[in-house]
């Protein structure tokens, strides 16, 4: 536990650490007084061709309408945020030198794996909880509560009181497909004598799987279920009436088994790497 | 010999029938069903609101509508709502203006009810409702049935059902207004939401929406409406 706080304190030490912060910290109030400001005129373009068939009364636009967007938007763009701390954690101690200091401590290094990966999840954990209670208290505060309208295939309008759980389970599993992301990084980490290079990979990896997924294909079709970015998006899962339990457990099963695949590779990689540096 | 009498002896009935049944002059029926819907100048009732488009998920909704003589109707519901904009604001009024064609066509029974059917021309020729059809209960003196076709709205069907024994004023205790979805009016999307979810096999668009409207607690002719829909509009 006490190395555990110690590798937390290290991470914390780093400016690094912070960007990922200070950019959810920028980023969503900026999206929520945006969507204050113009995101009457953004829904009304949206559901334009539904207004010949339908009167709309009451308000769409509120804070779990903002939070779910933010969640939508950024979950692309979160990876990266995560990749640059953690694809550090063992390049880091390489780059600077520290790694060989490091596994001469009385400790294993499968040990001193699970911390720092341990530590990796930490910080993935209370990045996405600052940005789901960012994007959250800040869009209640700005916009207030109401049903939350989603649209997809189906549209799909959910009342007040069935809203904030179904955002929270959402988060809940961005942080499972954040923390596949970490312990990919941080696999690539453990490969690497810099951190630039697991940062790179691992986007470079996300980027691709994404596009891999979003052309139509079929070739990419039968290699779409094998890639873990097919499932990072299940959490608009939740956000679909009756809710596809087996679909989402299906999606956290697969992420759950490569973050434990990332980290085995991760663990005979380090436990077999000659640390020169 | 026999065959070819019989023939022309069932022509001669059917066509008396037929020429009987659209001589029926059907205008004292609907200047009764006026009257009935004359009587009520503004009600506030309680409405369960449940609307069924097969792209579209929204839960039972629970409100309050309010009408206005001739046809004005509000509806208020907690949260977001969705009402189509065909058959929401009908009323018979609207048909039976100045120089409206009402022919008679036949008398059916409908959901155990005798009913009048009747076909109705507006004569104002701006009308947005191009031409109707009513299912009157001659015995009520209400419309059960409607079907309009629309100038820009396409076609709609309102089913109304009310109580077994006729009270004073006679309201529907329900509305089904069944309404024709074009494909273009399907939403754009919304959330920056790139990847869409895949079409579940077998699963077709009817183009046709269903909101079906449950009447609560009518509070008929107590000047309710007047405020919400604001004085002197």
């Amino acid at each position: 536990m006490n190395l555990l706080r110690f590798e937390l304190f290290k991470i914390f030490c780093k400016p690094r650490t912070y960007i990922g912060f200070a950019a959810i910290a920028v980023l969503v109030p900026l999206i929520q007084i945006a969507l204050y400001i113009d995101g009457q005129t953004y829904i009304e373009f949206s559901l334009q061709n539904l207004k010949e068939a339908f009167d709309f009364q009451g308000e769409l636009l509120n804070g779990y309408l903002a939070s779910y967007i933010i969640l939508a938007t950024l979950y692309v763009h979160i990876p990266f945020l995560i990749a640059l701390v953690s694809g550090d954690l063992l390049a880091g101690e390489a780059a600077s030198g520290t790694l060989r200091l490091l596994v001469t401590r009385p400790i294993s290094r499968t040990r001193l794996v699970l911390i720092k990966f341990a530590a990796a999840m930490t910080y993935t954990a209370a990045l996405i909880l600052f940005m789901a209670l960012a994007s959250l208290i800040l869009g209640i505060l700005i916009m207030g509560t109401g049903d939350l309208i989603v649209i997809r295939n189906t549209i799909y309008v959910f009342s007040e009181s069935d809203v904030l759980w179904r955002l929270l389970s959402a988060f809940g599993f961005g942080l499972v497909a954040m923390w596949c992301v970490a312990s990919l990084s941080f696999m690539f980490s453990s490969f690497a004598s810099n951190s630039i290079g697991p940062i790179i990979l691992t986007m470079t990896v996300i980027i691709s799987f994404i596009v891999i997924s979003a052309i139509d294909l079929s070739v990419f079709r039968v290699i779409k279920p094998f890639l873990f970015t097919t499932y990072m998006g299940s959490w608009k899962l939740f956000f679909e009436e009756p809710l596809a339990l087996r679909d989402i457990w299906l999606s956290t099963g697969v992420l759950g088994l490569h973050i434990l695949v990332f980290l085995t590779v991760t663990i005979i990689n380090f436990k077999r790497k000659d640390i020169l540096s | 010999m026999k065959r070819r009498i019989l023939v022309l002896l069932l022509s001669i009935f059917s066509s008396c029938t037929l020429l009987n049944a659209q001589n029926r002059d059907v205008n004292p029926l609907m200047e009764d069903v006026r009257a009935r819907f004359n009587q009520v100048k503004d009600y506030e009732a309680s409405a369960r609101i449940k609307i069924d488009v097969d792209f579209l998920k929204i839960p039972v909704k629970q409100g309050k509508i309010w009408f206005l003589h001739p046809d004005k109707v509000k509806v208020k519901a907690p949260g977001f709502s969705l009402l189509p904009k065909r058959g929401m604001n009908f009323s018979p009024g609207q048909l039976m203006d100045a120089g409206h064609t009402a022919i008679f066509v036949r008398d059916e029974i409908l959901a155990g009810n005798a009913v009048s059917v009747v076909k109705i021309v507006p004569g104002n020729a701006q009308s947005e409702i191009l031409i109707a059809t009513l299912w009157i209960d001659s015995k009520r003196k209400v419309v059960r049935k409607v079907e309009a076709t629309t100038r820009n709205e396409g076609t709609f069907v309102m089913d109304f059902t009310f109580k077994p024994i006729a009270e004073a004023y006679d309201m529907p205790t329900q509305a089904r207004i069944t309404f024709d979805i074009r494909k273009n009016e399907l939403p754009l999307g919304l959330t920056g939401d790139f990847e869409r979810a895949p079409e579940e096999k077998g699963k077709k668009n009817s183009g046709k929406g269903i909101v079906t409207i449950d009447y609560m607690d009518y509070k008929i002719n107590q000047g309710m409406a007047a405020a919400v829909f604001g004085k002197g509009r």
